[in-house]
């Protein structure tokens, strides 16, 4: 009895599957409904970026305008703050290499105690609440007199980087052949130019994903800058919050928004062409 | 022109013995094969001849000089892997250059070389291709090329085509003798495929559990398989246990004349070759007699099951296509040859024809 209840229900779901994929404009009204949720947000940014009046009941801005760009890039906060997220991304992405580069290689490559431990505690600043996790830091920090100062910040951003700047390139380097390797000790390579000459350049994709990963996700990384930079220390995002929240213009968070999308658009697009499309998913194991 | 001594090689990892001393010498320009099952250790000896493991205790000598400290990089040995291990981001050329290149050798000789090189394997005109773009038998060839143009001492192989499909490892394996005959150059061939070994080999090296069991030429080790893991594991054979005063095969005991050393023996075993039976149909007194089983179609020969009566197993014959047997017939089948093993001693062939050997 159940068999046939089930094989009905199957023949059922399949006639109506049939029935929906017979019909293009049911896809279509997915599509556009997706298209609605996802862009629909970054599309309002987007028109108030270039507004100038937009009443109440109005579909689209009443009055089109872009006088707020010249404002917004006139101002001095904003300007500091994207030279200062600018250098604390690349200070941090650099730093995090440094750290984490030689750490994936011993991760990939060596069998030492507390290896597995070690590699799922990386993961372990992203399962607890951020917030939290950076308010016990920020504690600590007040008392190192961290609190306010570029190292402050460059040190709770890296806490954010270490996942991606392990694991990937962990993946990566495991995933290396240790025959191509010996194949190249076998013709005459040393150690040092066997890495330098196979090992990198094969793992270099993958790193170079794991890199730009880390440096958009900090460029945009705000909890941690707005606790222990401020007031001092103003990244871009932390300039761009006090401007939400102090100003009634709505125009210079929405000005703000689209220019932020820019670098990291150019990047993923730059990331594209540099990557073999799978590198990514490949950094991850997949 | 070179030759090589392994002298006592023993690797162990931790508590697991691959290698559990090995002696062998290879001449110069001679094509030895090392064969054996998987885990027998025929590829960690070789990894030791090439550098990548370090030997627990025992040496490698290399025209007489010790190489055993000596780092895989600074080895006159070169060596084409399993995997087809190009390096993906180069060029065939600068795959096969690599190496001349790290011997600073000048850019028109390095050409030369590498031309000379894709010449010997059949793949001039391919330098611009990434590995890519070769199948798996020209990734291999390149490979091959790749070891060879350094013009090392000695060319190591470890089951260089067991991921190529049957047809194109026959060929790679005529081309590869022909290379090696040309050049003369002294190589080690792993395997676990006898057939690979005996078409390849001068000799070869039979490995077990870390040891060399048999070192032969090929038609040695086939017809005088030193002991029953050696007779069973090259080519085909048929393993009788038998007692002298006990037929368990349920066979008239004359018809199976032991060797008289061995008549006391406990336990025996008879080993014949398929090919080693003679067919008669009918059955005569005298003769072994079994009932056909089933009957195999293979090309230039039949192969035939015979199921005898009070034996266990059926038996393997091989036979002329001339000569039709039916399934469920009975036949008769004297053997011409075979030999007899008994525990820890030297096996004994005994031709039935001949005078028996005195052992």
């Amino acid at each position: 009895m159940a068999g046939s209840a089930t094989t009905v229900m199957r023949s059922m779901v399949g006639r109506s599957l049939r029935l929906v994929a017979g019909r293009p404009w049911f896809g279509i009204c997915l599509l556009l409904l997706l298209a609605l949720v996802v862009l629909g947000p970054m599309l309002n940014v987007f028109l108030w970026a270039f507004t100038r009046n937009w009443a109440y009941p109005s579909l689209l801005p009443t009055v089109w305008s872009i006088e707020f760009w010249d404002d917004t890039f006139a101002r001095a906060d904003i300007l500091e703050g994207f030279i200062a997220s600018v250098w604390i991304s690349l200070i941090v992405t650099g730093l995090s290499a440094v750290i984490c580069l030689p750490a994936a290689y011993a991760f990939a490559r060596m069998q030492f105690p507390g290896r597995t431990f070690l590699l799922l505690s990386f993961l372990a600043t992203n399962a607890f609440p951020r917030f939290g996790l950076y308010i016990t830091i920020a504690v600590i920090f007040f008392r190192l007199r961290l609190i306010g100062t570029v190292p402050g910040v460059v040190l709770i951003q890296l806490v954010n980087t270490l996942l991606f700047m392990i694991w990937i390139p962990t993946a990566a380097f495991q995933g290396v052949d240790r025959a191509l390797e010996e194949a190249a000790l076998d013709v005459g390579a040393s150690p040092l130019r066997v890495f330098l000459q196979v090992t990198l350049p094969l793992v270099a994709p993958a790193l170079a994903a794991a890199l730009l990963l880390t440096f958009i996700g900090t460029f945009y990384e705000t909890q941690g800058a707005l606790l222990v930079g401020v007031p001092e220390v103003r990244t871009l995002p932390v300039v761009m919050i006090r401007l939400i929240n102090n100003q009634v213009i709505v125009q210079y968070g929405a000005i703000l928004s689209v220019a932020l999308w820019v670098p990291s658009l150019l990047l993923l697009i730059f990331a594209q062409r540099v990557l073999r499309g799978n590198t990514i998913a490949s950094g991850f194991g997949v | 022109m070179a030759t090589l001594k392994l002298h006592s090689l023993v690797k162990r990892f931790g508590d697991v013995t691959a290698v559990n001393g090995v002696d062998l010498s290879v001449e110069n320009g001679e094509f030895l094969c090392l064969l054996g099952p998987s885990g027998c250790g025929k590829t960690t000896a070789l990894r030791m001849i090439a550098g990548f493991e370090n030997p627990t205790a025992g040496d490698i000598f290399i025209d007489g000089m010790p190489v055993t400290a000596m780092p895989p990089n600074r080895r006159p040995t070169a060596m084409v892997f399993q995997q087809y291990t190009l390096w993906p981001h180069m060029s065939v050329f600068q795959n096969i250059a690599y190496g001349l290149r790290l011997r600073r050798l000048a850019r028109a000789v390095v050409e030369e070389k590498v031309a000379d090189g894709l010449d010997l394997v059949g793949l001039a005109g391919y330098e611009k291709r990434l590995p890519s773009q070769l199948s798996g038998g020209q990734q291999q060839r390149v490979a091959l090329a790749r070891a060879l143009v350094l013009e090392p001492k000695i060319l190591l192989l470890d089951e260089p085509f067991s991921s190529l499909d049957a047809a194109l490892r026959v060929r790679l394996r005529e081309e590869l003798l022909r290379i090696q005959r040309q050049l003369g150059i002294a190589t080690i061939f792993v395997t676990h495929d006898q057939e690979e070994a005996l078409s390849l080999a001068d000799r070869i090296a039979l490995m077990q559990l870390g040891n060399i069991v048999q070192l032969d030429t090929p038609s040695e080790l086939y017809a005088h398989p030193r002991n029953l893991f050696a007779a069973e594991f090259i080519g085909a054979m048929n393993l009788l246990p038998t007692h002298p005063s006990d037929p368990t095969l349920g066979l008239d005991p004359r018809t199976l004349s032991l060797p008289p050393g061995m008549q006391g023996n406990a336990s025996l075993t008879v080993a014949i070759r398929p090919e080693d039976f003679q067919v008669t149909v009918p059955s005569e007194p005298g003769m072994w007699t079994g009932e056909v089983e089933q009957t195999m179609d293979m090309g230039h020969y039949r192969k035939v099951l015979v199921t005898l009566a009070g034996a266990s197993a059926p038996v393997k014959v091989f036979m002329a296509k001339s000569m039709e047997v039916r399934e469920r017939q009975t036949i008769g089948l004297t053997p011409l040859r075979y030999l007899v093993y008994a525990e820890e001693s030297e096996p004994v062939e005994v031709v039935p024809d001949r005078p028996m050997p005195q052992a």
